[in-house]
């Protein structure tokens, strides 16, 4: 049996004539004398038949037609030219570039920026209680916490009191102010 | 069969025309999909079993042609590139069928009759008959194991020589010969007795 299993590895080289001399003599040998294996090659040599005669099938008429209008969806759907150079390597190097440059403005303004700011954010929470912005000098750094306080923003009643200890210091300046003109 | 014999009628070849195509000639394009839409959808309608996704899957190689026409090089047959992706694309759906577990028998009998499920009434010689005979190997081919079947259905059925199936599903030419041979002995053995029925008369013709 195991001498079945090794010619019949071969049947395929035998039927296609893709084998060295002896070992076609070999497999010849072996099929007339085995009446199992002869059977496994005629049937081996008559499906290769069958199969090169199934019947072809055709694509449907509107093959073509269908296949345009995807073309045209596909085309519809694909970025303008004008992303087309970004194709490739480019379009990350450029988005890293970009998401760099958000990092750098945004350092920037965070040091730059005044703590008027906070006053704006005041106005767009909603408490609508300062009309004026605070300027950087007069909220001093006491301030700085309060605000952290604020853009946690838990509630409108802390937010509220934070709006109010946040005027304290700019009246204390202006008090202060005031002293020194007067001093002077 | 049928490639070679496109090959013969159209002189310009499918390496010239996707040269065209890649160079901005729509025109080549569509000669290459009516040279090798038939052909592709016998190789993924025997390999898919369905006439309907058989069409939808050349219908997305060719889509695929058209988005990566850059990415083919003349370092290929363009029918290799062409097959690797559609038997890919087959190969997903058998995948995607298998992971969603809709084989069904629904699946042998849609409305375009692609298959029939042969009558148990009739006799054995009857069975054997016209396209019955085809669907009983088409069964059978769908059966088969996907390493086996692929390429069965690119030697046998499409006519591709070992060194192109090697090529077109980057397996080396040996594991190529092998698995050959062990699908049509699998394939022989399912179908021993329409076999040994189709060689009857040709023994008694010769007796």
């Amino acid at each position: 049996m195991q001498e079945c299993d090794r010619i019949r590895a071969f049947i395929s080289s035998y039927l296609e004539g893709d084998l060295s001399h002896e070992v076609h003599k070999e497999v010849e040998a072996h099929l007339n004398t085995c009446n199992k294996c002869n059977a496994v090659y005629l049937r081996t040599r008559l499906l290769c038949v069958q199969l090169r005669k199934l019947p072809q099938v055709k694509t449907s008429p509107n093959f073509e037609t269908r296949l345009h209008q995807q073309i045209s969806v596909l085309s519809s759907k694909t970025p303008t030219n004008s992303w087309l150079p970004l194709q490739g390597w480019k379009m990350p190097l450029m988005a890293s570039a970009a998401v760099l440059g958000s990092i750098a403005l945004i350092i920037l303004f965070s040091q730059n920026s005044p703590p008027a700011s906070k006053g704006g954010y005041i106005e767009q929470s909603g408490i609508g209680t300062m009309s004026k912005p605070v300027p950087a000098a007069a909220a001093g750094p006491a301030s700085l916490p309060k605000t952290a306080t604020l853009k946690s923003g838990v509630s409108p009643t802390e937010t509220a009191a934070a709006v109010e200890d946040s005027l304290n210091p700019e009246q204390e300046s202006r008090q202060q102010r005031l002293q020194l003109v007067g001093d002077n | 069969m049928t490639r070679k014999r496109n090959l013969k009628r159209d002189k310009v070849t499918d390496e010239q025309l996707i040269a065209r195509f890649q160079q901005g000639d729509l025109q080549a394009f569509d000669i290459l999909v009516r040279r090798y839409k038939d052909q592709l959808l016998n190789y993924v309608y025997r390999f898919v079993g369905n006439r309907s996704d058989a069409e939808d899957i050349v219908q997305e190689t060719f889509l695929r042609v058209y988005k990566n026409k850059h990415y083919y090089k003349e370092i290929a047959k363009f029918s290799t590139w062409i097959y690797t992706i559609a038997g890919n694309l087959a190969k997903t759906e058998l995948r995607r069928r298998k992971r969603r577990k809709i084989f069904s028998v629904s699946n042998f009998v849609n409305e375009e009759k692609d298959f029939d499920i042969p009558d148990v009434e009739r006799s054995p010689e009857q069975q054997v008959d016209g396209s019955i005979k085809d669907d009983i190997i088409q069964k059978a081919i769908e059966k088969l194991p996907p390493k086996f079947k692929e390429v069965i259905l690119l030697r046998d059925v499409q006519g591709f020589s070992y060194e192109e199936i090697s090529q077109i599903l980057g397996i080396p030419l040996g594991t190529v010969k092998s698995r050959v041979n062990r699908g049509r002995l699998k394939l022989q053995e399912d179908l021993k007795f329409l076999l040994e029925t189709e060689a009857k008369p040709s023994e008694e013709t010769k007796a």
